[in-house]
């Protein structure tokens, strides 16, 4: 009995610190994400089907995708996704685009760190001005793949940096209610060792990244250390074992890198990143989302 | 002595009436907008100056899910098409025409199950008794599994649930069955869908190969026929047509179709006619269609004419939508297939729209704008009585920090104003009532 005392107690402890949970907070995927984003209003008269999300490899257009594409019949309203500034950017073979400003306190005045959304493809576009949340600002267009261009992004010309839209995807059984977005998905933390599943998705199937990396910190420091490729499993599952890297008890932030065979900015994050940053984590102020765990 | 009584008397005469006049102003003030709660009441139905609203989601309540989500990442899967449990569930109440809210609750819940391309869903509904009639609304107004919308009937006993692969018609005895047909030309939904995915992938736009087999039906006012637009049968040849759906005679018929052209249709102007949209290049006209797509276009005066709504067979519409301040209300003349114009405005600001806006009253002897008025946000409301001509504007509000968000009329007198309070993050809807007769007129 003395002898099986221990054994039970080595038994309790493995399996008190083996289960398996959820390693990263909401806020995190939402990190950098301008504020009032998750209380947007729709841009067309229903939650429409995302036929082409943020950050989608594809072969056409920008690559990945800046902004999503919302299936709309030409023609159809177009709305304001909160109160802002609509202006009048350019026409082309596709449309009229078209920026707002939001208005992040409501007050009607450009006090606010500003970002903006942008409209592309319409069919008309109404006077430049303000508009109050959920008002008409024109209408959808594209007539050979009628569709609404939409995102929220850093400026309001077409250089800036685009957000993801979580919000409109979680309206919609597209895309798995949102969970085929940002190419990850059950981030997880056990005995010591960090696991996500990554793939793309675009409209075919999935597929493997070329290249999913990782880096971790000692938590309340600043500068990343490059963990090298993780692990590669089955059904696309990687991982990396933190043993031995950091002494037990210490609290470390670590976030991983997803690549994917595309010219323009091939990267995928975990926790999502909505702008594009720099691939190299020190080589910018950007401050990173990340995840954070306690190595045993 | 006698003097000072008779100057004391002229004193206390003029003090009463100056009191007369100021506890009047105030009280007129009082009587205009009369609050209803710090809650989005939202109108589900109306008749008769009744109306059966519920409590909409306010941005508080959004950052609540948010933050739900960040305590618990994995909450967000159970919350698909369903209201979070971190937030209240909708309250419907009555609102009188004595401006009371009562509260009212389902006499009855029933489920359907429909089909949407290739998933089977279900969908809960209320009943409620209103107006002396069973009227339906789905369970949860803003949480429900309709991606393209639910409709009510006039009567709000019936309703349409469009799906991308067809109409589904819940009848008054609550039961759905399929009113469009599985197939056109041979071939069904998936397979229309493929040629048009072929069609598009060679531009590399495969992704927006959406078919519309249903996409905005509307009630006609009897709620005998629906009108609705689909590219079902525009794969090849672009744009796409408009239909009809006779519920008595079970029959559906394609009334209008221009090749790379784009309908849409806006309102019955009675329940022979429509009123629609023709986009072509870019450029919109308007036009008139019986149900066997005998129609011709109408000619509105204007740059770029936007119509704002119609009651009947009057309209209401811009001139230049790019300058959204000159007014036209007009009869239509099917004659001359042009507007006799009734009343003309040009206001001193720029007119807004939204999703559910209707600029008439219940019997249109009345239509209302909103307009922005100043740089800062600030919105006014100008009402105008068609037959007298006489207009009421609505400039002052009873709160500071707000502005209008929008208004509904609930009848020919009365408003349901939302205001916008902006003093403190997250902003709030708060719900008014605005009576006609009670304001400076």
């Amino acid at each position: 009995m003395k002898k099986i005392i221990p054994f039970i107690i080595v038994i309790s402890l493995m399996v008190t610190f083996s289960f398996v949970a959820y390693a990263y907070t909401y806020s995190e995927v939402f990190a950098n994400v301008p504020p009032v984003i998750m209380q947007w209003d729709k841009p067309l008269p229903t939650w429409a089907n995302v036929t082409s999300k943020w950050n989608q490899p594809r072969p056409d257009g920008t690559n990945p995708h800046r902004g999503i594409d919302l299936s709309a019949v030409v023609g159809t309203n177009v709305y304001s996704v909160w109160s802002g500034w609509l202006t009048y950017i350019a026409s082309n073979e596709n449309g009229i685009d078209a920026t707002f400003m939001i208005d992040v306190n409501n007050n009607g005045v450009k006090d606010d760190t500003a970002y903006y959304v942008n409209y592309y493809h319409l069919n008309n576009i109404l006077s430049n001005g303000y508009y109050s949340k959920g008002q008409k600002i024109g209408t959808s267009g594209y007539p050979k793949a009628p569709h609404l261009h939409f995102g929220g992004i850093s400026s309001g010309s077409y250089s800036g940096k685009w957000y993801r839209n979580e919000v409109n995807y979680r309206w919609t059984s597209n895309w798995n209610y949102g969970k085929d977005v940002d190419s990850f998905a059950a981030v997880t933390w056990s005995n010591n060792t960090a696991a996500l599943t990554a793939y793309f998705k675009d409209s075919n199937d999935k597929y493997a990244p070329s290249e999913v990396r990782i880096f971790h910190r000692k938590h309340g420091t600043s500068t990343w250390t490059d963990g090298g490729t993780m692990t590669s499993g089955s059904n696309y599952l990687y991982s990396y074992n933190f043993t031995g890297k950091y002494t037990s008890g210490t609290s470390i932030d670590w976030m991983v890198r997803i690549k994917r065979n595309t010219t323009v900015y091939p990267y995928a994050w975990a926790p999502a990143k909505y702008d594009q940053p720099d691939p190299n984590p020190n080589a910018t102020s950007y401050s990173y989302a990340y995840y954070n765990n306690t190595v045993n | 002595m006698k003097k000072l009584g008779i100057l004391m008397f002229a004193f206390i005469l003029i003090g009463i009436t100056m009191l007369s006049n100021v506890t009047n102003s105030l009280f007129a003030k009082q009587s205009e907008w009369i609050k209803l709660g710090d809650e989005n009441y939202q109108i589900l139905f109306k008749k008769n100056g009744n109306a059966l609203v519920y409590t909409a989601l306010q941005d508080s309540d959004k950052m609540k899910i948010a933050e739900e989500m960040d305590k618990n990442p994995g909450s967000e899967n159970n919350w698909n098409n369903l209201r979070p449990d971190v937030i209240q569930p909708p309250t419907f109440k009555i609102l009188t025409n004595e401006n009371a809210l009562e509260d009212v609750k389902a006499m009855e819940m029933f489920s359907v199950q429909y089909q949407d391309v290739d998933s089977i869903n279900e969908a809960k509904f209320n009943v409620f008794n209103f107006d002396g009639n069973q009227v339906i609304s789905p369970k949860d107004p803003e949480y429900s599994n309709f991606s393209y919308g639910f409709i009510n009937s006039p009567d709000y006993r019936k309703g349409l649930v469009p799906t991308l692969s067809g109409l589904w018609l819940i009848d008054s005895n609550k039961k759905i069955k399929k009113i469009t047909s599985d197939i056109h030309n041979g071939k069904k939904y998936t397979e229309i869908k493929v040629d048009f995915e072929s069609k598009l992938s060679n531009s590399g736009l495969a992704d927006h190969a959406t078919v519309w087999w249903n996409n905005n039906p509307i009630f006609n006012n009897n709620g005998a026929k629906i009108v609705y637009t689909t590219n079902r049968d525009k794969i090849q040849n672009g744009g796409n047509s408009v239909w009809i759906n006779d519920l008595i005679s079970g029959k559906e018929q394609k009334i209008l179709s221009s090749n790379d052209d784009f309908y849409n249709v806006l309102e019955w102007i009675n329940d022979e006619q429509i009123l629609a949209e023709k986009w072509s290049n870019g450029n919109r006209s308007y036009l008139i269609s019986d149900t066997t797509g005998l129609f011709y276009s109408i000619n509105l005066e204007g740059v770029n004419p936007e119509i704002l709504g119609t009651y009947g067979e009057y309209i209401v519409y811009l001139s230049d939508y790019t300058t959204p301040n000159h007014l036209l209300v007009g009869e239509i003349d099917p004659e001359n297939k042009s507007i006799n114009i009734i009343y003309e405005k040009t206001i001193d600001g720029f007119v807004r729209e939204w999703l559910d806006y209707v600029p008439f009253s219940e019997d249109g002897s009345k239509f209302g704008v909103l307009y922005l008025s100043d740089e800062q946000g600030k919105y006014d409301i100008i009402l105008t009585d068609l037959t007298s001509k006489k207009e009421i504007l609505i400039d002052r509000l009873p709160i500071e920090k707000a502005r209008i968000q929008d208004f509904y009329w609930l009848d020919n007198g009365k408003l349901l104003i939302h205001l916008l309070e902006y003093e403190q993050a997250p902003a709030k809807v708060s719900s008014w009532t605005y009576n006609l007769e009670g304001g400076n007129n």
